[in-house]
């Protein structure tokens, strides 16, 4: 169970690479328009962008227990202003044992980074078929590497879709 | 001009592959660097990003939108059509790799924007975009547009039923073709909601009187859904009762004796649009096997056992009242809600008067061509009067009077307003709604009267003739000559047709227009080049023209036009008797 409006850091990072990176730059995507990219206009993201974005969610799957732990409200809600350091530790320590064991969010850390490595992978792979000189078949070399980014992708995005939305009560 | 879209979206303001990506996706250009990639652009965006950037920090920003809508939503520049609104913008320092690090109000900011433009610019038509599959987006009461899987006719669709459009633009998005006439408010509403449904699988029913252009419009909701089958029409009213269930259902080969198979309406259409026009004139026992065939997606043919297995879309009209009818009982209330799941009414012809005139110049480039005849002109005296009239007969009426204009002028003349006055009084008198008295002629010398409307048939020919009295009066017969030409012309065109329906191969459904042409003249050694030659004459055209299988269509729309007038002023006068 999440709490309604608060909203954790390890969300915000979530939500960016569903949305932002996943469903808005690689699941959009046919091999038609990735060839046309890779012939017309170039891909930059490509580039630059997207290895960025696997060591964002490994960064992600590394901090997971702590990203969507109930233990970061003990500093930021009202109610616990007037309490002492101390207790407040005490306070995070139990909540947070409480939120491990009934929420099992470490389940989710090693297929979570399984994926976002094995993307990673794929899309080193069309990195470098984008980079080979062209030849007769060069279209179709693309178009089969990205199948395969897109089927590394797709199973990102639905662990991405399965981790909590949000802080997380116990 | 093109639909001016104003997209305002983070994402394309960072990265110039996705805003051309999704601009092929559109089928659009960008307006201050049209591509040469698309030739014949939907529509003409403005990219916005919604965003200030500062150093390194991107901050998402309403006063930016603001700016980018009230730029073209001022009176002296050109309205937005459309604005396309994203939901998430992130927003923050940027990271390696240039995507901002992201916000908590990231999440929600389109909405928020939303907000204020309903407050900012009451009217605008905005429309929200997202990465949601359109399914999970339909419920919302906000219009939503997903992203996932976005082409080109979800773009068309969303601007048709979304957008602020100018009739040119209407019909830019629509995609007519200059013959089809779409030009009033109501017609433009009509075919709007056609093409809003035309890629489902819904069944469609087309209201409108007589000769409204019903069939046009099914034909063209058939182009736009993409279905790859035939477009298969049937007038149910034309076909006599004892031969439906065969027409519609086909029959199977060896049922009697010198049988052969015929495959039915519905299997001939599989794969793609069944269109049945004047659903209202069908027999309650058919309707059951309709009903049967729609519910089960298969028929059997007329004694056949094997069951065929169909995928066939249904558009059905009719002209006249089927709640009606369910009420007295002449038309069954669970096929009508089958046939009944969007419902198109397109109005008569005199409620829409801006269409006349380009009608009637489509018309008359039509028969022009049909006839061999070049450089044919209305007067704008005789526009002028083609709008005075009623036409109860509609559109088709209208391409009657047209045709027959055209028939009796020759090449490069401007048809005047007293010929057309001409036409539409002879129209008139066959119009009017005659009283029982007047529909039956007494004859002086004591023979038999003959009515002067419908029902006739060739039988009755001889007969009508030897009773017209032509008086020896040079005034009388040069007036008669002109309509006498046309007229007869008009008649063996008609004939001609019915031969050419005779000799259709009930299987394939292919012309012989050599056994038609040996049926309408009699002359069983008519071969080689001389039926086409007989259907030139026929046409009034060079005799070497070469004869297309337009040409022989022509005559049998003629011929089919003409029956099913005969047809419902028969079923008029039948209630008037």
């Amino acid at each position: 169970m999440t709490i309604p409006g608060i909203i954790s850091n390890s969300d915000i990072v979530r939500a960016r690479l569903k949305h932002s990176w996943l469903e808005n730059q690689l699941l959009n995507k046919t091999s038609q328009e990735v060839v046309y990219l890779w012939a017309e206009t170039g891909w930059p993201a490509l580039e630059n962008e997207f290895s960025e974005r696997v060591k964002d969610t490994l960064n992600l799957a590394d901090d997971l227990e702590n990203g969507f732990s109930p233990a970061q409200l003990v500093d930021r809600l009202a109610p616990f202003a007037k309490v002492d350091q101390e207790a407040k530790e005490l306070i995070k320590q139990a909540v947070h044992e409480a939120y491990l064991e009934s929420s099992k969010i470490s389940d989710f850390r090693m297929p979570l980074r399984e994926d976002a490595m094995a993307l990673g992978e794929a899309l080193d792979e069309l990195h470098k078929a984008w980079q080979l000189p062209v030849t007769e078949g060069h279209e179709q070399i693309l178009r089969s590497v990205w199948q395969k980014v897109s089927i590394k992708a797709k199973a990102l995005h639905t662990i991405l879709e399965r981790l909590p939305k949000g802080v997380v009560l116990p | 001009m093109l639909p001016r879209i104003l997209i305002i979206d983070d994402q394309f303001a960072r990265d110039k592959a996705e805003q051309e990506l999704f601009l092929l996706r559109l089928n659009a250009i960008e307006s201050v660097k049209p591509s040469p990639k698309v030739t014949h652009p939907v529509a003409e965006v403005v990219y916005c990003s919604g965003q200030q950037v500062t150093g390194n920090t991107v901050n998402n920003d309403y006063r930016v939108i603001r700016e980018a809508v009230a730029s073209g939503w001022a009176e002296e520049s050109p309205h937005w059509s459309l604005v396309m609104l994203d939901v998430r913008f992130d927003s923050g320092a940027t990271g390696p790799g240039g995507l901002p690090e992201g916000q908590p109000e990231d999440e929600h900011f389109g909405e928020v924007v939303r907000q204020y433009l309903k407050r900012d610019f009451s009217d605008l038509p905005v429309v929200m975009l997202s990465g949601k599959r359109q399914q999970e987006l339909a419920e919302r009461d906000t219009p939503y547009l997903s992203k996932d899987g976005l082409n080109e006719q979800a773009f068309r669709r969303c601007l048709l039923r979304h957008g602020l459009l100018s009739i040119d633009q209407i019909r830019h998005l629509l995609g007519l073709p200059n013959d089809v006439v779409v030009l009033s408010d109501s017609t433009l509403a009509c075919y709007r909601e056609a093409f809003v449904h035309a890629r489902g699988n819904v069944s469609v029913l087309i209201l409108g009187e007589t000769g409204t252009g019903k069939e046009v419009l099914a034909n063209y909701i058939h182009e736009c859904s993409g279905r790859q089958g035939p477009f298969i029409g049937v007038n149910v009213a034309a076909i006599p009762k004892d031969l439906l269930e065969s027409e519609l259902f086909g029959i199977e080969k060896g049922i009697a004796t010198g049988v052969s198979g015929r495959r039915g309406k519905f299997e001939q259409a599989n794969g793609g649009t069944l269109f049945l026009d004047e659903i209202g004139d069908m027999p309650l026992d058919a309707q059951v096997k309709v009903l049967r065939a729609l519910q089960e997606k298969k028929i059997y043919r007329v004694g056949g056992e094997k069951a065929v297995e169909l995928d066939v879309r249904l558009l059905c009209a009719t002209s006249r009242n089927l709640a009606g009818m369910i009420e007295q009982g002449a038309f069954r209330e669970d096929l009508y809600y089958r046939i009944n799941t969007i419902q198109l009414e397109l109005p008569p012809l005199r409620k829409r008067q801006e269409e006349i005139a380009p009608l009637a110049r489509v018309f008359l480039e039509k028969a022009s061509r049909a006839g061999g005849k070049a450089g044919l002109e209305l007067s704008k005296e005789a526009v002028q009067r083609l709008e005075t009239h009623a036409y109860p007969g509609n559109v088709r009426e209208l391409e009657n009077i047209v045709s027959r204009l055209a028939s009796g002028a020759g090449s490069y003349q401007v048809l005047d307003q007293e010929m057309v006055s001409r036409a539409l009084e002879s129209a008139s008198g066959f119009h009017s709604a005659p009283d029982k008295k007047e529909n039956y002629r007494d004859a002086s010398d004591g023979s038999r009267g003959y009515p002067n409307i419908p029902n006739l048939t060739l039988k009755d020919l001889p007969d009508l003739l030897s009773n017209i009295n032509i008086e020896a009066d040079p005034e009388t017969l040069r007036a008669a000559k002109l309509t006498l030409d046309v007229a007869f012309q008009e008649f063996l065109q008609r004939v001609a047709g019915a031969a050419l329906e005779c000799c259709r191969d009930p299987v394939t459904g292919s012309l012989n227009r050599q056994r038609a042409m040996q049926l309408l003249t009699g002359n069983q050694q008519l071969k080689g080049k001389e039926p086409a030659r007989t259907i030139n004459r026929i046409l009034g055209r060079p005799l070497a023209h070469t004869v297309s299988d337009q040409d022989l269509e022509y005559l049998i729309d003629l011929w089919k036009t003409a029956a099913s007038r005969q047809d419902e002023r028969g079923i008029k006068d039948g209630r008037q008797c």
